[in-house]
């Protein structure tokens, strides 16, 4: 077997050093080399993140050092309807679309998530570094889910009856990308009210991809979730956060949405990890009545003070929404002043949905 | 000996919210969810290997939690009245799991 650092002194280098190789040397056995090395390191430096994602270490919150140049790196594979992953390669990084729909519904939408977070925050893949991004599509039989594993976005076909492909709706895959970058980040807990702080994270940044995508302002959005995704039912949604609870109604088959829109009915239950999918509706709602309130793209600065949060030290992977609330208050008079409409946005929101922030140790951190 | 289950969370979350319970009786069993008004009624060979399961499945150490896969609650009740209750997540091999996500897909889609 051949191995793929034949050149060690391309193993050791650090990768902008090894970029540099390739893209100025002359020497076409020095550029292949420095490649090889490169793709050596993506595949360790993959490895890495990933067991860190896991949580078998945190990575640090490094904020503006990025590596190398920004470039998204994405891989596709097909399962073939079974549950082994990854799967078999179907399409790699600058690969001409195939004939499978949802291996390119995969790649695009991993390419769109990408370019929104470096567009929107200068935000270099899942773990501001370059992370290669993995997908895996057609994964079980009829497999209603789509999810994240720590190292990769894992989306089912659906059952063809109730639900369609998991990869169809944009906002589905920046949720699923958007769960990895709050690994690398805060790395909140799943379970509870971080747990549904996690979800609403996710939410939020997977809602704004699809907003980004279609230069929509806040007013302009639908704030749906899973728009799409549900056959035959082409008005419905999984989740709304402009109306927690609205997203379906009465279905036969799916009865009433019962996520919750403020604390008041804030569900206690052990189901689903602490009722992550029900209780994220309260943050999801404070962060629709913010980026409304302040108008414009939602991405500009209610997601900005949002993405501030998640990068904020003091961000504890126990958080609860209160500490979330307070730490969003906090960034938002850190960038647009104690004084903003931006920062009165955010405390009405959470005082809204029955979230307490204290405004005025809010105001002297800001 | 009787089980009961109930799926919980995926992606999206509360509306594919299942539960079961599933009847041994000699060398057959019956599962049933009465929210769905389902019923089936399992051959002797998927008893005996769900039985199986269930006695030894939900005893078994918990992995890290991946976000948006599937919970299940299962309680085992023996015929001696003795209770043993578990969490499980996700998408493993353990064919409790597998036996529960299969058969939650089929309560689900009972309309």
């Amino acid at each position: 077997m051949s191995t793929p650092c034949r050149h060690s002194i391309y193993c050791i280098l650090p990768p902008h050093i090894l970029k540099n190789i390739a893209k100025n040397t002359k020497d076409a056995k020095q550029r292949e080399a420095a490649l090889n090395a490169l793709s050596v390191d993506h595949s360790i430096r993959s490895d890495r993140t990933t067991f860190s994602l896991l949580g078998g270490l945190q990575v640090a919150h490094a904020v503006g050092l990025t590596a190398a140049t920004p470039a998204v790196h994405r891989t596709i594979y097909v399962a073939g309807n079974r549950e082994k992953l990854p799967g078999t390669l179907a399409r790699s990084e600058g690969q001409a679309p195939v004939k499978d729909k949802s291996v390119n519904n995969a790649y695009d939408g991993l390419g769109a998530t990408f370019d929104f977070y470096l567009a929107a925050y200068q935000r270099n893949s899942i773990d501001n570094q370059g992370l290669p991004l993995k997908a895996t599509v057609h994964y079980g039989d009829g497999y209603n889910n789509a999810f994240w594993n720590g190292q990769q976005m894992v989306f089912g076909d659906g059952d063809g009856s109730i639900f369609g492909d998991f990869t169809a709706p944009l906002d589905v895959i920046g949720h699923e990308l958007t769960h990895g970058v709050t690994g690398s980040q805060a790395n909140l807990t799943y379970q509870g009210q971080a747990g549904a702080l996690n979800e609403s994270i996710s939410d939020v940044f997977g809602s704004l991809v699809k907003q980004y995508a279609a230069k929509q302002t806040a007013n302009q959005a639908d704030w749906l979730i899973g728009k799409g995704l549900l056959l035959n039912r082409n008005d419905l949604a999984l989740r709304s956060m402009a109306k927690p609870g609205s997203a379906y109604e009465n279905d036969p088959l799916l009865g009433s949405d019962p996520q919750p829109a403020a604390m008041l009915r804030y569900d206690e239950s052990a189901e689903d990890n602490g009722g992550v999918h029900i209780n994220s509706g309260i943050p999801n709602h404070a962060f629709y009545l913010a980026a409304t309130a302040i108008g414009g793209f939602a991405w500009v600065k209610a997601g900005q003070i949002w993405y501030d949060t998640l990068l904020d030290a003091r961000l504890k992977q126990s958080a609860d929404f209160a500490a979330f609330a307070n730490l969003t208050v906090m960034n938002a008079a850190q960038r647009y002043g104690t004084t903003s409409i931006e920062r009165k946005a955010v405390i009405d929101a959470w005082t809204q949905v029955g979230v307490p922030v204290q405004a005025h140790q809010a105001a002297v951190a800001g | 000996m009787k089980m009961t289950f109930v799926r919980s969370g995926g992606f999206a979350g509360p509306m594919m919210r299942v539960e079961g319970a599933v009847d041994f009786e000699g060398d057959k069993a019956m599962v049933t969810s009465e929210a769905r008004k389902y019923r089936r009624e399992l051959d002797q060979d998927e008893a005996r290997v769900l039985r199986d399961a269930a006695s030894r499945g939900i005893g078994e150490a918990e992995g890290q939690v991946a976000p948006d896969s599937f919970q299940y609650d299962v309680t085992v009740t023996t015929a001696d009245g003795k209770t043993r209750r578990g969490t499980l997540h996700g998408d493993s091999s353990n064919p409790l799991i597998q036996w529960i996500r299969k058969e939650s897909d089929r309560i689900f889609s009972q309309k």
